[in-house]
């Protein structure tokens, strides 16, 4: 099994996802996405399991919305 | 002439709202050509406006210090009736049939809107170099750009084509054209600005702020379109006796041109003779949090253009290649950067028991060229769009307020740029600091030399 390092192939998962991404494309934004990859992959490993999210991060939003 | 001096002149009668608003539209219609800082001019809506404050002040009606006073919006700020384009082809014909929240709001506080200005395509960017409205520049020199995406709202600011501009900032785009063309850039507090009417780049990471030529007119800016109220010291009385400021011993100031970095600590060490306390902290890994950020920027950002995915061509080469980049995010990638991100955020809240702000570059360097895509700092060469968000997106991630200010010339006559960084909700503080340090006058910036 991989681990979180292991570099992706993003042409597999485009096509898996079905995204219309072309080749030429895919091949030029592979490495800004491996570098940022490459970067995040191991801060996970740094999660406990009381670490939640915050997905609708909003510091006492004053916007009303 | 700046804001605050521009109300008090309203006021004593020395000049009208309708001759700010004339002298603006005229250095609109001199400049424009050359920076090509404004999409849209809004003249004859601009000149009746200012017709209806000056009659109101006459009859005794005055709004506050923004009364009279012309200002312009970054293009992806909704106005009614009134094209917004963000900067795309996808929007290029959109007109909103609602005000944002922010625009009512200077609405209210009786400003003169002369119109909207230019940005990089969807504000995902940070060159301003626009593929549908056209190259933007960077006044202090035409062959650079002007930061973004507000780079249209930075050139119109220290051109003297309006008094403030709004901009918005997801990761760093109020305070690198800030930082680039010489101005002052506020990022307030996540939530402090209402978005509501403004085009989102990445949901949880925008924010609405204010470019103008100084800090007192950013924060009168700012009192006009939030809750902040008794922000604007008094002038020559801003104290900052007893304040502790952080000056990052890690991250902010590493990979940074060495005049910028001497620059910042001369702010320093000007703030310290005015009686601040200055000491080195410790922050977390900056470059840990710029990749949490960026995370979860890509995928904000392509979900807000999900609409629009399927038309390829619309899009910008950089901008189509980024939205590409968020597609191919996974979705436990993105919920771990969150669950990170709070992580990361106590982390650094702890820097607030130490001290009140940081002084950080607002830029590593000054303002590359135009068409320039890599830079080199430190030995390093690296993406310009990377090296100039470095010190930015940090803010972006805890939602921190931040003032962007100049911080003197570098050798090549182009602005340097610093960061003021604070705690959530305290604008006040920082907001003093800069204004302090205007009055003392540590690190004039020159005027652009197309100003003649």
């Amino acid at each position: 099994m991989p681990d979180a390092t292991t570099p992706k192939d993003w042409k597999k998962i485009a096509q898996a996802s079905g995204y219309d991404i072309p080749e030429a494309q895919l091949e030029a934004i592979s490495p800004a996405l491996n570098t940022l990859h490459n970067a995040f992959a191991k801060l996970p490993a740094m999660l406990t399991a009381e670490d939640d999210p915050a997905p609708l991060f909003s510091p006492f939003a004053e916007d009303g919305r | 002439m700046l804001i605050t001096e521009a109300a008090a002149q309203l006021r004593a009668k020395r000049v009208s709202s309708v001759e700010l608003t004339r002298t603006c539209l005229a250095q609109i219609e001199k400049l424009n050509p050359k920076v090509n800082a404004f999409i849209t001019v809004l003249r004859d809506e601009a000149e009746k406006a200012a017709s209806e404050r000056d009659a109101e002040l006459a009859k005794g009606v005055d709004r506050g210090p923004m009364h009279g006073i012309p200002i312009a919006y970054k293009d992806l700020i909704f106005t009614k009736g009134v094209r917004t384009t963000c900067g795309s082809k996808v929007y290029e014909n959109f007109v909103p049939d609602h005000d944002a929240k922010l625009v009512q709001g200077f609405a209210a506080a009786g400003a003169v809107v002369l119109g909207k200005t230019g940005l990089h395509e969807l504000a995902y960017g940070i060159t301003s170099n626009n593929p549908h409205f056209g190259t933007i520049r960077n006044p202090h020199d035409l062959e650079r750009i002007p930061g973004g995406s507000s780079g249209g709202s930075g050139a119109a600011v220290v051109t003297e084509m309006c008094f403030m501009a709004m901009g918005s900032d997801t990761g760093g785009s109020i305070r690198i054209p800030a930082s680039f063309c010489g101005c002052v850039g506020l990022k307030p507090t996540y939530g402090r600005v209402s978005r509501e009417g403004c085009f989102p780049l990445g949901f949880s990471l925008d924010h609405m702020g204010p470019l103008a030529r100084s800090t007192r007119d950013c924060a009168a800016s700012l009192e006009a379109i939030s809750s902040l109220r008794n922000s604007i010291p008094a002038q020559g009385a801003a104290s900052i006796k007893g304040l502790r400021i952080g000056l990052p011993s890690n991250g902010f100031l590493e990979r940074t041109q060495p005049e910028v970095a001497a620059a910042v600590r001369k702010m320093a060490d000007a703030a310290a003779w005015l009686g601040a306390i200055v000491k080195p902290v410790a922050v977390p890994n900056i470059d840990e949090i710029n990749a949490i950020t960026r995370m979860i920027q890509f995928v904000e950002s392509t979900a807000a253009l999900t609409p629009f995915l399927d038309r390829r061509d619309a899009f910008g080469t950089d901008v189509r290649a980024l939205l590409d980049q968020g597609r191919l995010v996974s979705g436990v990638d993105f919920l771990n950067a969150q669950r990170l991100r709070r992580k990361y955020q106590r982390e650094f809240a702890k820097i607030w028991n130490e001290v009140d702000c940081l002084f950080a570059p607002g830029t590593p360097t000054t303002a590359p060229k135009i068409g320039q895509t890599k830079i080199t700092v430190d030995g390093v060469e690296d993406d310009v769009r990377l090296v100039t968000t470095r010190p930015a997106r940090t803010a972006n991630l805890f939602g921190l307020p931040t003032l962007s200010l100049p911080c003197g010339m570098d050798p090549s006559n182009l602005p340097m740029g610093m960061q003021i960084i604070g705690r959530p909700w305290d604008e006040a503080t920082i907001i003093r600091i800069g204004a302090a340090l205007e009055d003392a006058n540590v690190a004039p910036v020159q005027k652009p030399a197309i100003l003649g």
